[in-house]
């Protein structure tokens, strides 16, 4: 039980290996600390001292530096810390699950199976679902190996199991599995065009081969061969032939590396906090890609950036404590490869990688405890003089250290208008800006996912929501897709399809929407706007609260059909109607309105361009029909009459839940007729029903 | 032996409720309101989260100061917050605090950024030391491809409208400059065209030879005559120089290499029925096959021509072809006479006169005769010198 839920845990990390999600690292952290805090109370623990001590430090380091302040970012330190502290869990589950000899070889029999899998579905997935994980959700790369996002994160996996099987080979002569498994690692591990990692696999092969040349066959070497020349003609090698040839590979990981140096030099002992060298890279960048740096990509300069020198060579014991159980076991080899990887990259940041690492290194030593005692520091002083092993320790700590910082050098006016602010990139005049910019009078705007908020120094406060385009001035904005929002827009206008949406008073505030079939949707949500025509033609009169939908239809040859619903009142011998729906007021000339005075009514007619309307009305309408809607029953005023029209119907529609629009039309580019709609269902307005008012 | 592991024990039970802490806190905040962003806030107080703050900022404009400061004091790292405050600063013209905000920004993220940032703000200040000081830093970041300066460098004109300067003031990269003339050529300032090119002619990378060809087609297209020789001739080096006063005014007359169809270089439209082929042998080749249209220019070159009349010296073989050819040159519109057949191959000159000095076209046509159907047949032509009688 204990051994297939460890088991069970390491490939449920490989295998959302993928997912951003930290909720699977908390989970397997959970799951882990459980599991050890039961192996504790369970088993007896004989752990070698010295990777004892080493792990304990490796797990507790974080815990320390919270303790004692030493941290930037006390989160991302307590995130960093319970990773590797489920790193030390782990290897704690793994010593007490690999007690028996039988545990350990089902382990890796397992651990093969599991690897050979991955390693045909990562080849299939790479030749077969680009830019998707498992052909079903979206990765951030357009090459993606299987459960792995990364090409490298693939081969840092191969790297572990290849060693299993190159060791299975041995331990079963007759079997055709093991060649085929170690050959479909090797041939994947090709073809996944990861330089260091086809490296360390080509290494693990030659050292593995020289390990065991006793104890292989020759026709399994054979198998092992045709195999691997067959798999990998299938796989492919191209591109990581391609890759080796590119002039520098380590461009721009070199100026990360010399980032991580300095970041080591101003804190050599305490470090910056586990977890924070995202955090604190910027200070140190040498270059800006436009892409966030995570990580160091060399485990060891982010070991010591983050946690200080010393925490890197508690790492550097676990390492070196790895070297003679690795080569005699054989199948522990790829613990090295990947301790060695991490000089590039950084594989123990992914716990579906170093979750199997931990596991070797736990079933190693156990091996080595059943094969040479207890205490592999006491089979290690049997063999090897006390005085031996001390300089040799060292000078191999020294040296790992210095090989880590050693490839550092070999790798190694027009006035504004205001400002435009963004969580996110933005494109001003074709090209993309990040953050913020200044603005320029006439500035294209177009937006992506990240909505933009428009400060102009004049005082209008505007935003663009995502996904919108639109052409700034110092006193409009021309909408040219999306939509956008005007606050404290006093003096200031938007436009949209030839309309103008222009506010009343200083504290006004709208929201205009560009909508299928060049209709425009107008919101008042503070404040009275007017939207008038290009020609200044005033189409609508917009109390607060107000929704109006403006569509643009054809005039018809000769007159230009004018219809307006609202109280006729008379004044001083003209006949003047405020309509309902667009608060217009237009003065109407024409037989029987005399009769009308005083009562609802619905005038159809057309405009006369020649006629000059009184003061109130803001155009002059020969009307060729007159119909009473309700008989008297107006206010005195035409604010009033509006009232009741626009605002008054959306005050009432949003007290019953929703909120209306309606749809007006503009003919010859007059606002001659209206039917109310849904605002609700154009998702105009936060909160409220999809009621529709009719 | 035994309590250690114990201990062992609970300590791990005791990071396994952190680990279940820090989720839960995780998806309270998912529901992404400022109650829920406060509630997952208090369940990390020992360790806030920054980015939670930032959140509850944006969502929360009356806590926003507040959230931001406190964003800050759980992570003084957090730039994006930084930069946020300095803007919300500048906004209410408090500008010392915005300058300290967003200095301080600069100074924990030497990235783009915040260098963009200050730059912009400087230059909503008008302050140009500083303006100059923080472009700098900013130009030095911008790593990727020579579009992305473009916001740059267009903030940079407006400070800076002395054509050429820019990309001095911003630290003389060759990315810069190339950004730096792509502004210039479409803003069509000839004298900034003319200063900054000089500047990347002499960085003399073979890369932005097609960038600098292409301006000597615009100066060419403007009628700069002297601009689009002096720059050609910079270019185009190692090749024979243009000199128009000493009759120089051909350019692989020889085709000692393939015409490029760019600048004083040869160009060969596409017309269908011919086909053209220049071979190594520094011979041009045209194979009509009867179906060509009755006019098309088969050869054209641009000539800096400084007096009206030239002489065209060159050889022909024709093969295929019995009367005339119907191939003749052509300058500015004046046609010379038609090139006769030529299977043995032949030098031959004729004069052209131009309407104009200046900048003219030479071309190579064919014309259709009167009275006699397309041509089909092959010619040959090489080694065109050009003189001034």
């Amino acid at each position: 039980m204990w051994l297939s839920t460890t088991w069970a845990f390491a490939a449920i990390a490989t295998l959302t290996i993928s997912s951003p999600d930290p909720f699977f690292t908390w989970g397997f952290e959970v799951a882990l600390f459980t599991l050890a805090a039961l192996a504790c109370l369970r088993t007896s623990l004989r752990w070698p001292p010295v990777v004892a001590a080493a792990g304990a430090g490796i797990s507790l380091w974080g815990f320390l530096q919270l303790a004692l302040g030493t941290t930037v970012y006390r989160w991302a330190t307590l995130n960093a810390t319970l990773q590797y502290a489920a790193l030390g869990a782990t290897a704690l589950c793994g010593y007490a699950t690999f007690e028996s000899p039988r545990a350990r070889a089902v382990f890796r029999r397992a651990f093969l199976w599991f690897g050979f899998g991955v390693s045909l579905l990562g080849v299939l997935c790479f030749l077969t679902s680009p830019g998707k994980i498992l052909w079903i959700f979206p990765s951030m790369y357009p090459d993606n190996w299987g459960f792995f996002p990364s090409r490298n994160n693939f081969a840092q996996f191969l790297e572990l199991c290849f060693p299993v099987a190159l060791s299975e080979m041995s331990s079963t002569p007759a079997s055709m599995f093991a060649p085929l498994a170690a050959a479909a690692m090797l041939a994947a591990g090709l073809a996944s065009a990861s330089r260091a990692g086809a490296l360390l696999l080509v290494a693990e092969a030659i050292l593995a081969s020289f390990c065991l040349r006793r104890k292989l066959r020759p026709v399994q070497l054979a198998r092992f061969a045709a195999a691997a020349l067959a798999f990998t003609l299938l796989a492919g090698a191209g591109t990581l032939w391609n890759r080796f040839a590119q002039p520098d590979p380590f461009k721009y990981r070199r100026e990360i590396f010399h980032s991580a140096e300095a970041m080591i030099g101003v804190h050599p002992l305490s470090g910056y906090g586990l977890g924070t060298f995202a955090t604190v890279y910027p200070e140190f960048a040498e270059f800006d890609s436009g892409a966030r740096v995570d990580h160091a990509h060399n485990d060891w300069l982010e070991w010591a950036a983050e946690g200080g020198i010393p925490f890197a060579l508690l790492w550097a014991v676990l390492a070196l404590a790895m070297l003679r159980p690795a080569v005699r076991t054989v199948w522990g080899l790829g613990v090295l490869a990947l301790f060695l990887h991490a000089l590039v990259d950084y594989p123990f940041a992914r716990f579906g990688i170093s979750a199997w690492a931990v596991l070797l290194c736990a079933a190693m030593f156990r091996h080595c405890e059943k094969t040479s005692g207890p205490n592999l520091l006491r089979s290690m002083r049997t063999t090897v003089k006390r005085e031996t092993v001390r300089p040799v320790f060292a000078w191999g700590v020294v040296i790992l250290l210095a090989l880590a910082f050693a490839t550092l050098p070999a790798m190694a006016a027009a006035s504004p208008i205001g400002t435009i602010v963004a969580k996110g990139s933005f494109r001003v005049d074709d090209a993309t800006v990040a953050g913020n910019a200044t603005l320029f009078e006439g500035a294209t705007i177009e937006t992506r996912q990240a909505a933009t908020v428009l400060d102009l120094s004049a005082g209008p406060h505007l935003a663009l929501n995502a996904d919108s385009k639109g052409r700034v001035f110092g006193d409009h904005l021309v909408l040219e897709k999306g939509s956008g929002q005007m606050q404290k827009a006093a003096g200031f206008r938007m436009e949209a399809h030839g309309l103008t949406i222009r506010p009343e008073t200083g504290d006004s505030s709208a929201r205009v929407t560009l909508m299928a079939n060049a209709k425009v949707q107008v919101v008042a949500l503070a404040g009275s706007f007017r939207v008038l025509t290009s020609r200044g033609l005033l189409v609508a009169a917009m109390a607060p609260g107000a929704a109006l939908e403006f569509e643009a239809q054809a005039a018809n040859a000769g007159s230009e059909p004018w219809k307006v619903t609202g109280c006729l009142r008379a004044i001083s011998g003209h006949f003047l109607v405020t309509d309902d729906v667009t608060n217009v007021t237009v003065e109407v000339a024409g037989p029987g309105l005399d009769a009308e005075a005083g009562n609802r009514v619905e005038v159809t007619g057309a405009l006369d361009p020649t006629g000059s309307p009184v003061s109130g009305a803001t155009q002059f309408i020969r009307a060729s029909r007159v119909r009473r809607a309700s008989k008297g029953g107006c206010v005195a005023s035409g604010k009033g009459a509006a009232a009741a029209g626009a605002g008054g119907a959306a005050g009432k529609a949003a007290g019953g839940g929703g909120f209306p629009v309606t749809t007006v039309a503009i003919i010859g580019g007059v606002a001659v007729a209206a039917t109310v709609g849904g605002l609700a269902a154009a998702d105009a307005l936060p909160g409220q029903g999809s009621s529709v008012s009719r | 032996m035994r309590f250690v592991a114990r201990t062992l024990g609970v300590v791990f039970g005791v990071a396994a409720l952190g680990s279940g802490y820090l989720a839960c806190a995780e998806a309270v905040s998912r529901q992404d309101t400022p109650a829920s962003l406060a509630r997952a806030l208090e369940m990390d107080r020992f360790a806030p989260p920054a980015h939670y703050l930032e959140r509850l900022a944006d969502l929360d404009e009356a806590a926003a100061p507040a959230a931001l400061d406190s964003a800050l004091a759980a992570n003084p790292r957090l730039t994006t917050a930084r930069i946020t405050r300095g803007l919300a600063a500048e906004r209410e013209s408090r500008l010392l605090d915005a300058a300290r905000d967003l200095t301080a920004a600069a100074r924990l993220d030497r990235q783009y950024l915040p260098a963009w940032t200050l730059a912009n703000f400087y230059f909503r200040r008008h302050d140009p030391p500083n303006f100059w000081a923080w472009a700098r830093r900013a130009a030095a970041m911008e790593a990727a491809a020579s579009d992305e300066y473009r916001p740059l460098l267009r903030l940079a004109n407006a400070m800076e409208p002395r054509a050429g300067r820019v990309a001095a003031e911003l630290g003389n990269t060759a990315g810069l400059e190339r950004a730096e003339l792509d502004a210039v050529l479409t803003q069509g300032d000839a004298d900034g065209v003319r200063a900054v090119a000089r500047t990347l002619v002499a960085r003399q990378d073979p890369a932005d030879q097609p960038r600098l060809m292409a301006v000597v087609d615009d100066q060419i297209h403007a009628g700069r005559l002297q601009d689009a020789v002096d720059l050609w001739n910079a270019v185009a080096a190692p090749q024979p120089l243009l000199d128009p006063v000493q009759g120089r005014v051909v350019t692989n007359g020889d085709f000692a290499h393939a015409p490029q169809g760019l600048g004083f270089d040869w160009r060969m439209p596409s017309v269908t029925g011919v086909v053209s082929q220049w071979t190594p042998a520094r011979r041009l080749a045209f194979s009509f096959s009867g179906q060509q249209p009755e006019l098309c220019a088969l050869l054209e070159q641009t000539l800096p021509l400084t007096s009206r009349r030239l002489r065209l010296r060159f050889e022909y073989s024709t093969s295929g072809w019995d009367d005339s050819t119907g191939v003749r040159w052509n300058l500015e519109g004046a046609d010379a006479p038609v090139l006769g057949p030529a299977p043995q191959g032949r030098s031959a000159s004729v004069v052209l006169t131009s309407g104009k000095a200046g900048l003219a076209r030479l071309v190579l046509l064919y014309r259709r005769d009167p009275g006699s159907v397309r041509a089909s047949g092959h010619i040959e032509i090489g080694n065109i010198r050009a003189e001034i009688p």
